[in-house]
This record gives C-alpha cells, structure tokens and sequence, in this order.
C-alpha cells in the first residue's frame, strides 16, 4: 500500500480540512477499542464529488481509505491497520429532508443520532436504532456497524429502518441502493449489505431511513429475582408468548454490586432485575402488556415493583442500568474497563445461562466480568475489567474471550449483537462464519478489487487480536 | 523526558474508556469540529506522552495549552476522569521543561501599551497575573484558565486571548450580525448569551436548513462576566428586540463573572431606561449547571415578553 501525498488530498478538500500532524494522526488512530494504529493522513469532504475524487485517488494509488464517524466504535473498526487516509464524515452532516407523508428523512452519514431525533421530535416521530451512544455517534457509523439499543426489542436494529442508500464505490463511482418506499422486492438487497458493513465496501454518503410514531404512553417498572436462573426463565418466557415489550433488560448481581459501590443508587441487592418497559398510543395497550410481563415473571418467582408512567420516575428507575456503565469504570482503583467480547447475544432461554457463564470463566482467568444487557433482544453486554498495566491480566482475558465466545457459538448464539467486530471480535467471527467467509470475500473483491477500503477488518483481520495492533494502554509490567 | 506530574495519572489514562461523550460539551470541538481538540483527543495525546509514541512537539504542546477549564467534560465522564487536574500537571510538567505555550492563555500585546492599571491583575480569580519586577504583568500560563475576564476589562485592549475560538466579542458581534439581519422585517428577534459553564446546550452537529427558522440566537460567550456593555448595546443597534444573559448562580461562578454580568446588565438597564428602551428588553438569568430547562424556560418566557413589548420603538 501507498502513503497518501498530503498536497493531493488538500487540493481535493481543502487544506484546511487535511491533517497530517503526528499529533492529529496519533489521536485519530484509536477509539473507543483497545486498539491503536497511526494513519498518514486526516480529511473531512465536505461533499459526494470531493469523496469521490478522493476515492478515486486512493484507488488508482492504492492507499487504504478508513471512514470514520465520531470514532466510538468498541472494536477498532475505524483504526487504521495499514495507515493510510482517514475519512471523517463529520462534515457531511446535513440533514436532507424530512417526509412525513412518505414516512422516509434523507441525511448525510455525519448527522447525529440524537440531532435527527431533535428534528424530528416536533412532528411527533422518532428514529428508533438509538444505541447508547447517541449523543455523539453518526448515522453513517450507525449503519456502518447496524447498531441498535435497549429498545431493538420492538424497533429492531438500524437495518430495519434503513430504506435506502447513496454509497460511493471505491472506483470513485456513485451508486443508488434501495428505495424510497416501504417495501421493495427484486434483486440483491445490496443496501442492506452495506449495513454492518464496517466501511469494507464503500462509503456512505446519504442514507433514507424510514422512522415511527412517538408513542403515547410509556411504563416502565423493575422485576425483583432471588435468582439468575429464575430471571433468565422469565425472559424466555416473556419473549416466547410474544409479549410486546418496547424494553427488557437484565442486570444481574455483579452489576447491581458495581452500580450501588460506585453510585449508592440503592438498588435492590437480589440476584438480578428485569427492568421492563411497554409503550403505545393507547394506556390499555400498554397495562395489556405489562400485565401480561407481569403475570410471566411472578410465574418464575420475580416480583413487578416500581411501575410508573411518569417521565421524571421512568428516568429514576433506568438510572441504575444507565450509570452501569460508568460504574464499571470506577469499579476499582487498579483495574480499568475494557471493551472486550462485549456484546455477544445468545438464544433467550440461554440467557440466564450466559450470564453464569461468563462469572465463571471472568473468574477461572483472573478478571472480572458482569452480564447485562437487551435481553428481550438476546443481547448480552460484558466487560473486562483488569489490570490494564499486567501482562497476566492481558492473558487471562485472552483467554476469558476465547472461552466466552467457543461457549457462545455451542449454544447457538452469535458473535457481536450491536457493536460489531472490527479487529477485536475478528478471531471469534472467523470461526463463527467458517462456511461463508469465501462468500464475503468474494463480495469485497467485486467491491473492491484493490482492498483500499478498511483493509484487514472483519473476515480480513490479523489472527489474534492481542497482537493484531499496538495497545491503547500503558502496559508497563 | 520525564513527567513526574503526569506519571501520577496513569491509571486515570488507563480508565478512560474513550467513550467520547466530553465531545458534545467541549468549546473547542464546537469550534473546530476537529476530534484532536476534543478533551478525549487530550487524554490520548497525554497517554502518548507518557508511553514516548508522542513527541511533546510544539504541536502537541498548543493543544495541551488549549482548554477554557469550563469542566463540562468531566461533569458528563463515563469514568470520572479528572481531566483538568491532569492537564494543569502537565502543563506545569512541560512548563518546567521549557515548553510552555500560549493556547488559549490571556497575553499582553507584543507591542506594550499597558497602562499599568492593574485591573487584570484584580479580576483575576486564579491568581494567574501578577506584577513582575519591573512593574510588568505577569501572566502564569499553568494557572491561566482562558476565561477571559482581563480581556474585558483592559481599558487600552492590550489583554488578548491568544486563540479565541470564536468567543471573542468580534467574533460574537460577527454572529450576532449574521443572525439578527437574516430575520424577516417585523419579526421579533433575541440574542441570549451562554455562559459555557453553566448554561451552553450541547452540541448540535448536524444541519437542518428546512426547520423552522429560531425567533432567537444562542451565542456562547464563555464566562458571562466576559461580556462588554458595548457588545449588548450593539445588539439592539444592530435590531434585537431584546438581550438575555445567562450565567452561573450565586457563589456557583468560577471567575466571578456571574457577579460582573448582573452589574452590566442592570447599568445597561438604566442606560435603556434613559434612552426611551424598556429595560425590560435586557435581563439577566441564573441557571445552575446541567438544567437546560431552566435556559429553555427562560428563553420561551422572555420570548413572550419581547412579543408582548414589540419591536423597539428607538
């Protein structure tokens, strides 16, 4: 691969929108992953022509091209494993149009999240695949890693409300995918192949994403359980009557330890908690499930407490799940909390399971790990916490990892739920996917023959990867 | 090169989870839109630092010299990260090294023209001007937290901010402008001023040209102690129906700048009742840190009064 001439690229947007500043590319070479690489250039286009020319640039010299949202990916999928040009979306940020009558917005990938929502709140809908990170992550990162939140339960993940898309190829060529409209039958659904694509295929330049009613009314309440085992029963059988849930989380005892040390919330100290949410239009729609998640749980000896309709107590009864993750980050003075195998989702009556699991072998390697996560979507999120500084502790969670995940695929389950596989997930992904992995290959080659767009990621990473690149943290026994 | 104030935080780089949730509340990313001014870019910058991949360039210095110390990104950490203690560290860390920068660091101008009066040395709240041996002001460029507050008070302007990051009053006034000539003839139109610390809604990273065109324009001014009687007076020179500032509650103000901002407000006041202006056209708000219901209720309220009172009749 090429180095990228900087003269170049600044002709093409602008010099002030390159950096090629050891310290800029420094920053712009890691996220929120434990990964770290150095690319050799930063540019923000401001247009589809200048991405364009850009590609067709990269491409005729062969320099590797990484497009990059806000960088909050948990797995390296925007580090820049063989250096080259960044390509920060952050510019494109336009939001396009707005067509209620046609129920379809058209934004550029550098709008975010949480601003598409404010613009649409006053119409009375929303965009439902908010993942946790709304606040800053950008549609065409969101679509890049098909991300989802606590609500995919009932809106599912970012592939369900995307309808169409512009992409520019890594020849330079701009194509259309998809349509406007609700439903649309003939040929490969190549718009939906570009959603967890993780930029290996080509760039995002305008999305159409359709988007839903605000609902009326919102109940949320907690579900008390002496036992894991009894929690994960409910789940299965919660999900398994179909009950219509717009929210069903699990937060079990370690998790409810980590958040009551760090945050004093007062959680109640039982083995885990169900929260559970219904929303609607219509008030008895929603008691109509609730009742009937009710009844499910008391069934397995959970206990509903705390339901309320109100905004201000709904926000209070979240908080506990909300600050989690802060709180595994104050978790203790020596270790820290790596984003590692954190996202993996299993089949609903294996939850439960899962969760032991994952105490077992944190503790059999010598780091800590907590279950907790969408359930109601199979979703289960961990962390590692360890010392970062040990080596030990870096082989014991290579260890934790690869255990977790051989578990994972025995019960049927799958590598990444929502934030996707990067470099991180790559090594679990590659055996997961064993008999399709020369399907992808062969679809990224006829994308993109010369490999210039987010090389070595996904089926293409490095084996292992502990070594796959430089770690973002100060190891220094 | 050694970093003994640094080093102490290693675990602290180490807990960062780079969550980069202290983009959305950082001035200088809003200014820039850059991710290495953001604070998380900091951390990673300081990491680099400490593990030698990162040279401490004058590059790498600048942006560790370029923080307003408004804390917003440590109120919002996923990990508590106290990110300006580690910075004034290594500030003082590079300092010691020679390798001081001016960032975002009060100056006096190259060229002299210092009165001597001191009144940026008494409005300093950080002790971070003081008068040198030869009756100079001193600028301490570890303790300077760029709020500005000599700026304003300099009465031969020789204080300057050495990178304003669109907060300057030029820069305000520019803004001001551009906003207050887009509205339509007879419609009413407001300037609210934020305090940063206090009261600065987050980050709105995307554009949307067909929304509803805003009756007002919310300019973040950094410390509302900052803000000059000239530059609200040009407000309604330049068509404004009204001026609101917001600030920091009582005994909540950094610089005591909220103190200050009340003072300007209620002298212009008498001012506008002097000149046949309602005072009621400008007023000062407090709002306490992370309620932006209260800026938005405030808002919505002076906004019904300004339409009440019309457009000003001077």
């Amino acid at each position: 691969m090429s180095k990228p001439d900087i003269a170049r690229l600044q002709t093409i947007v602008g010099p002030e929108h390159v950096k090629h500043d050891p310290a800029d590319l420094y920053v712009y070479g890691s996220d929120s992953s434990v990964h770290r690489a150095m690319p050799d250039a930063v540019v923000r286009p401001g247009k589809v022509e200048e991405v364009q020319e850009l590609l067709r640039y990269a491409n005729e010299s062969r320099i590797p091209v990484v497009p990059r949202g806000s960088g909050s990916g948990m797995c390296g999928q925007v580090v820049p494993i063989q250096g080259g040009i960044v390509l920060d979306t952050k510019r494109m940020n336009r939001i396009l149009e707005i067509n209620l009558a046609d129920v379809y917005c058209r934004v550029e990938p550098g709008v975010i999240d949480d601003d598409l929502n404010k613009a649409l709140k006053p119409h009375g809908v929303f965009y439902p695949a908010t993942p946790a990170s709304s606040r800053i992550a950008t549609i065409g990162g969101e679509i890049a890693n098909n991300a989802s939140g606590v609500r995919s339960v009932k809106y599912g993940a970012t592939r369900e409300s995307v309808l169409g898309m512009k992409v520019v190829l890594a020849d330079g060529s701009l194509v259309t995918l998809g349509a406007r409209t609700r439903v649309e039958a003939s040929g490969y659904q190549l718009e939906r192949l570009f959603v967890g694509s993780e930029g290996t295929l080509g760039v995002l330049v305008e999305a159409t994403l359709s988007f839903v009613r605000i609902p009326k009314y919102r109940a949320m309440g907690m579900v008390l359980f002496d036992s894991l085992d009894d929690a994960g029963e409910a789940i299965a059988a919660v999900m398994g009557k179909g009950v219509a849930l717009s929210m069903l989380e699990l937060v079990d005892s370690v998790a409810i330890r980590a958040v009551n040390t760090a945050m004093d919330l007062g959680l109640p100290e039982v083995d885990a908690i169900l929260l559970v949410e219904a929303d609607g239009m219509v008030k008895e729609a929603v008691e109509y499930e609730v009742e009937a998640a009710r009844e499910l749980c008391e069934k397995h000896g959970g206990k509903l407490t705390q339901l309320s309709y109100d905004p201000a107590e709904r926000a209070r009864i979240f908080l506990g799940r909300k600050k989690l993750f802060p709180a595994l980050s104050k978790f203790s003075d020596t270790m820290v909390s790596t984003a590692l195998a954190d996202d993996m989702a299993v089949p609903y009556s294996r939850m439960a399971e899962t969760a032991r699991k994952i105490h077992e072998i944190a503790e059999r390697n010598g780091v800590v790990m907590t279950a907790y996560g969408h359930c109601g979507s199979g979703c289960m999120h961990t962390k590692i916490l360890m010392d970062t500084a040990s080596s030990e502790s870096w082989e014991g969670a290579q260890r934790a990892v690869a255990e977790i995940y051989e578990y994972v695929r025995s019960v049927g389950g799958t590598t990444s739920a929502e934030h996707g596989i990067g470099i991180s997930k790559a090594d679990a992904f590659k055996r997961e996917k064993a008999d399709s992995l020369d399907l992808m290959r062969a679809v990224k080659r006829a994308f993109d023959p010369n490999n210039i767009l987010n090389p070595q990621k996904l089926f293409d990473a490095p084996r292992g990867w502990l070594t796959a690149t430089d770690l973002r943290y100060v190891a220094s026994r | 090169m050694e970093l003994p104030r640094l080093r102490k935080w290693e675990h602290q780089l180490n807990a960062c989870i780079r969550c980069g949730y202290c983009y959305e509340h950082c001035p200088l990313y809003k200014s820039t839109r850059w991710e290495s001014d953001a604070p998380r870019a900091k951390l990673v910058l300081l990491f680099g630092l400490l593990n030698g991949q990162v040279e401490p360039t004058q590059s790498v210095t600048r942006r560790l010299f370029e923080c307003f110390n408004c804390k917003r990104c440590e109120a919002v950490c996923s990990s508590g990260v106290p990110f300006t203690e580690i910075l004034m560290d290594v500030r003082q860390d590079l300092r010691d090294a020679g390798l001081d920068l001016d960032g975002v660091t009060s100056l006096n101008a190259a060229d002299g023209g210092c009165a001597k009066c001191l009144a940026c040395v008494r409005v300093c709240k950080h002790e971070a001007r003081t008068v040198g041996a030869d009756q100079c002001v001193v600028v301490d460029k570890v303790k300077c937290v760029g709020c500005g507050a000599c700026v304003e008070v300099c009465p031969r302007l020789t204080v300057q901010l050495a990178t304003a990051h669109g907060v300057s009053s030029s820069d305000l006034a520019r803004e001001m402008g551009s906003f207050l000539g887009s509205r339509p003839e007879g419609e009413p139109r407001a300037i609210i001023f934020c305090c940063n610390w206090s009261s600065y809604p987050g980050i709105l990273n995307s554009r949307y040209e067909e929304a509803e065109p805003k009756d007002h324009k919310i300019l973040v001014n950094m410390c509302a102690g900052r803000l000059p009687p000239q530059l609200l007076m040009h407000a309604f020179e330049r068509g404004s129906w009204g001026v609101l500032v917001s600030g920091c509650p009582e005994e909540e103000c950094e610089h005591d700048g909220n103190l200050r901002a009340r003072q300007t407000v209620q002298s212009l006041q008498v001012v506008m009742g002097q000149i046949g202006l309602d005072p009621r056209r400008v007023h000062f708000v407090e709002v306490p840190r992370g309620s932006p219901g209260t800026l938005e209720g405030a808002i919505e309220s002076f906004m019904v009064q300004l339409r009440e009172l019309g457009a000003p009749g001077v």
